[in-house]
């Protein structure tokens, strides 16, 4: 029966195509539709307008739907004169008390009264008075009302009405905003993104009540329908970056996006490189901070990591405590950061270099102790700080992947046994140990995880480079990624900004974090409209005598 | 046209330390001071002093045999005879941390011109070094046990730099010696006997000792340590260096210390030819006083004072003067002479003959800068002082 209705649905459509579709489905009789035939229907479901004929509609949208299990069907019958309708939406991803309300208001409060006669006025006076719903929207084709429901909202259809009503009743069961396990502060805010974007946006939208801030909805993938939001502050923002931000979303076709990661790598200048030119983060504060200064931020539905833009090299060497602990503490932890980035990259090649090329530069007595914890070790040094630095990766790997209680187990077995074992089979030397663990201390100090990830990666083209050739080989890759990160830009922001092209203003949010009373303007390497943050004078003054205390 | 770019970058680093001249530090030999005394059957008899693996660090294993290895091996050149050790060391010999080369003073009396060529080339050899004389022989040294320090290269530099202000190390040795206007010293160390305090106590011991005046190449002078301590006043800071004197009024000594001490020197070039005059200044303390002179009046710091200057002035006049008669000028007068009269200086065929016979007249200013907690001798009463000479 309903085969034979989406053949009447398709001879009525009177097109060339739903002709050859119609013909098609009636040479499969009863038997099950081709495969090619239901793709072929798919493709064309955004032409496919909204019957007048509810048994057709239905029909249609479980063709298009593949009768799946979850799709709710309620048929219902309107007013006095009992006009056939049907409710429809997907089990779970509509939320039951939004429908109960809608199915309450439809069949029970109006069962008594007189509806308009079929037409324009039908739908008008439903879309007025009669459906409790926030959003009421008409769709008039069956392509948008598949994705009406498969977005998690309801779908009113009614018999002789070539409309159907779409109401806003999408409730997914949405996490509660928790403190970013990835990002964590001491002094700070302690909520952090979600997976769902309306969410986020209202976290985001709490922090910046400004009408100047614009959200603007694309959706990508086309498969996955994801709701990606570009947000930017009117009037601060650069235009042309917003607009190539736009333009570079636009241009992304693909099935599915299912994390921002996809639209990281589909948007950033260069894919060839292992830094992040993009910054992702679950926090909302750091967004916040982000489009003050002018930037971009794109909120992708499905996942709390929200990513801003354009990002630099020293941006993401920073964390939001810096902002929130007292100035001169901040400025230096700053330091200490850039310092251990250095030993993050540098130790194990420096290590090595040293012990293997330059002894005259290790101090006697050090040298000593050396000799004694590497008698006996057979490999070279290079080779020893390959094995451990590759297992110490192997348990962080596994720390990350593994239950949170396992993995701590893991971590500690990894560290403790392995370690000591190594050093008492003599396959490594305690210093090595030493050299590896406070490497990989120091990584952990990198704020941004994509950013630590491209420095662990990047130490170890330096110990082989440092096992080849000493620190001439070092001096020869930190040459190549200066080269390489001076060329790497962001959106059309150098990745080294303030440092390359030197911008001396900025430098006072580098290494040191002036207090906020300088700080009255915003980065001047990414010129904004509106480049004032401050315009007045914010610096404490002490009180004069007799005035304050008590 | 990039690829050729590459392919030439790759090449270059060919030339480049790489791989092939790797050396894990668990195969160094490494050597932390040589010797170079006079040869018993070749010219030259070179020992080195090794430290072998295990002794020092948190994670020192005991090892088997000598804590060190001290291998000596005679050959016609100083080349030759490092060639000879080398041979006979398991291990690759890395001279970058040799701390301090000893020379005998035998070897050094025919003069280290060969030894002084070799350690500047050679690129292990850091120029910041101490050479140090040996009187006696220098291997003596290496072979005897060390007092505080674990290793005796260790111990012995670290005497000298507890000890002494002035630092002289291989670099300065080398510009004196292609200098026209002073002459290069040397520290000195000597090994001697001594009772063992407990059963297990060496029964040697490396002390400090003096210094070696050179004349170009050649040891032309040995000074004891009172002597020594001229030369220091004179090219450095003679600070902590202790001067023991009588009393003014000749009963019982007084000691003190020098706090600051500078010198001037000014040569006059007058008709009769070169005079030099060298000026001492210096703040001292009290260290030791056992004078009835009482410090708490002015004329009684005056005594003390003047005393310590006669004291002071006597010795440089005696340490000038054996220096004069050797022709060694290891204070630098001639630097002076050279930046007061250049045009003089040229004129001199050699600076020590005229160093040689120019009159020196030395004068001294001591301030007594410190007394101490007390004024008088801390161990007789005041009626005990008053009646001193009963």
């Amino acid at each position: 029966l309903e085969q034979a209705l989406v053949v009447q649905y398709l001879r009525r459509w009177q097109a060339d195509r739903a002709i050859a579709l119609a013909d098609e489905m009636e040479a499969c009789a009863a038997g099950p539709v081709p495969e090619t035939t239901l793709l072929a229907l798919t493709a064309e479901k955004e032409h496919m307008h909204v019957s007048p004929s509810l048994a057709e509609n239905r029909a249609m949208l479980r063709l298009l739907l593949g009768a799946s299990p979850d799709l709710m069907e309620r048929p219902f019958y309107l007013g006095r004169e009992r006009l056939p309708g049907l409710l429809l939406f997907l089990d779970e991803m509509a939320e039951r008390t939004q429908v109960m309300a809608i199915l309450d208001s439809l069949v029970v409060r109006l069962r008594s009264e007189s509806i308009p006669s079929v037409g324009a006025a039908l739908d008008q006076a439903l879309l007025e008075q009669a459906i409790p719903s926030v959003g009421v929207t008409r769709v008039f084709t069956l392509g948008r009302s598949v994705d009406a429901i498969l977005a998690g909202d309801s779908l009113i259809l009614l018999e002789g009405l070539p409309v159907a009503l779409r109401l806003t009743t999408n409730g997914l069961t949405v996490r509660k905003p928790e403190e970013p396990s990835g990002e964590r502060v001491v002094r700070g805010p302690k909520d952090g993104f979600t997976e769902t974007s309306s969410v986020n946006i209202s976290l985001i939208r709490r922090r910046l009540r400004d009408d100047r801030l614009r959200i603007e909805e694309f959706t990508v993938g086309t498969r996955t329908h994801t709701r990606v939001y570009l947000l930017y502050i009117l009037g601060i923002a650069i235009p042309e970056m917003v607009e190539e931000v736009r333009r570079r979303v636009r241009r992304i076709e693909i099935d599915a996006v299912l994390e921002s990661g996809y639209i990281e790598e589909l948007i950033e200048d260069q894919p060839f490189t292992v830094f992040p030119q993009v910054k992702p983060s679950e926090r909302p504060d750091v967004i916040v901070a982000g489009l003050l200064e002018g930037k971009v931020a794109l909120v992708t539905d499905g996942t709390p990591h929200v990513l801003l833009m354009p990002a630099t090299f020293v941006a993401e060497l920073q964390a939001s405590e810096d902002y929130y602990q007292r100035w001169l503490i901040s400025s230096v932890i700053s330091i200490l950061r850039f310092v251990y980035v250095f030993i993050a990259f540098l130790g194990p090649a420096v290590y090595i270099a040293i012990t293997t090329y330059h002894h005259e530069l290790i101090p006697t007595n050090l040298l000593f102790s050396l000799i004694t914890a590497r008698e006996g070790v057979p490999y070279p040094a290079v080779i020893e700080a390959l094995f451990m630095e590759l297992t110490m990766e192997a348990l962080r790997e596994a720390g990350v992947r593994l239950p949170q209680g396992v993995g701590q187990a893991i971590s500690i077995v990894g560290a403790l046994v392995i370690g000591d074992s190594a050093v008492r089979a003599g396959l490594v030397s305690p210093v090595m140990v030493i050299v590896v663990a406070l490497t990989a201390i120091s990584s952990f100090i990198i704020p941004l995880y994509t950013m630590g990830l491209a420095i662990r990666m990047l130490r170890f083209g330096m110990i082989i480079l440092a096992g080849l050739f000493g620190f001439f080989g070092i001096v020869v890759g930190l040459m190549l990624l200066l080269i390489h990160l001076s060329g790497l830009r962001s959106f059309g922001v150098p990745y080294l900004s303030p440092l390359i092209p030197p911008t001396p203003a900025d430098l006072r949010d580098v290494f040191i974090r002036v207090p906020w009373w300088l700080m009255r303007r915003r980065p001047q390497f990414m010129p904004a409209g509106d480049h004032r943050r401050a315009h007045g004078q914010n610096r404490p003054v002490k009180p004069r005598d007799g005035h304050g205390g008590g | 046209m990039r690829s050729l770019r590459l392919a030439a970058l790759l090449l270059l680093l060919c030339f480049l330390p790489g791989c092939w001249s790797r050396i894990e530090v668990n195969d160094l030999g490494l050597a932390l001071a040589m010797a170079v005394d006079a040869g018993q059957e070749k010219r030259v008899r070179m020992t080195l002093f090794y430290a072998r693996q295990g002794q020092s660090g948190a994670q020192a294993q005991p090892v088997a045999g000598d804590p060190v290895s001290v291998i000596t091996r005679e050959a016609d050149t100083v080349s030759d005879a490092l060639e000879e050790i080398t041979l006979a060391v398991g291990r690759r010999t890395s001279l970058h941390h040799v701390r301090t080369v000893l020379v005998g003073e035998e070897y050094a009396r025919q003069g280290i011109a060969e030894l002084l060529d070799f350690l500047i080339r050679h690129f292990q050899i850091r120029i910041t070094l101490r050479p140090i004389i040996v009187w006696g022989r220098a291997e003596e040294v290496l072979s005897t046990p060390p007092e505080l320090r674990g290793l005796q290269p260790q111990n012995v530099v670290a005497i000298l730099e507890a000890r002494l202000a002035v630092d002289n190390m291989l670099q300065d040795f080398l510009i004196a010696r292609v200098s026209e206007t002073h002459s290069g010293w040397m520290h000195g160390v000597k090994v001697i006997a001594r009772p063992a305090r407990t059963p297990y106590a060496p029964s040697t011991a490396v002390i400090v000792y003096g210094a070696g005046v050179f004349k170009g190449d050649r040891l032309v002078e040995t000074l004891d340590p009172l002597e020594s301590q001229v030369i220091q006043w004179m090219v450095g800071d003679p600070k902590g260096m202790v001067i023991t004197s009588p009393c003014p009024d000749g009963n019982g000594s007084m000691a003190a210390a020098v706090k600051q001490g500078k010198t001037r020197i000014e040569p006059r070039l007058g008709p009769d030819g070169l005079r030099i005059a060298i000026r001492l200044r210096g703040q001292v303390k009290m260290t030791q006083l056992g004078c009835r002179t009482p410090l708490t009046t002015a004329e009684g710091r005056r005594q003390v004072t003047a005393q310590l200057e006669r004291v002071i002035v006597e010795r440089f006049e005696r340490v000038i003067a054996k220096l004069q008669a050797a022709e060694a000028d290891p204070g630098g007068v001639g630097v002076w002479v050279r930046l007061r009269y250049p045009a003089y200086f040229r004129s001199l065929d050699d600076w020590s003959k005229v160093w040689k016979g120019a009159p020196v007249t030395i004068s001294a200013e001591m301030n007594l800068a410190e007394s101490g907690e007390l004024m008088r001798p801390a161990t007789l009463t005041d009626r005990e002082l008053r009646y001193w000479e009963q």
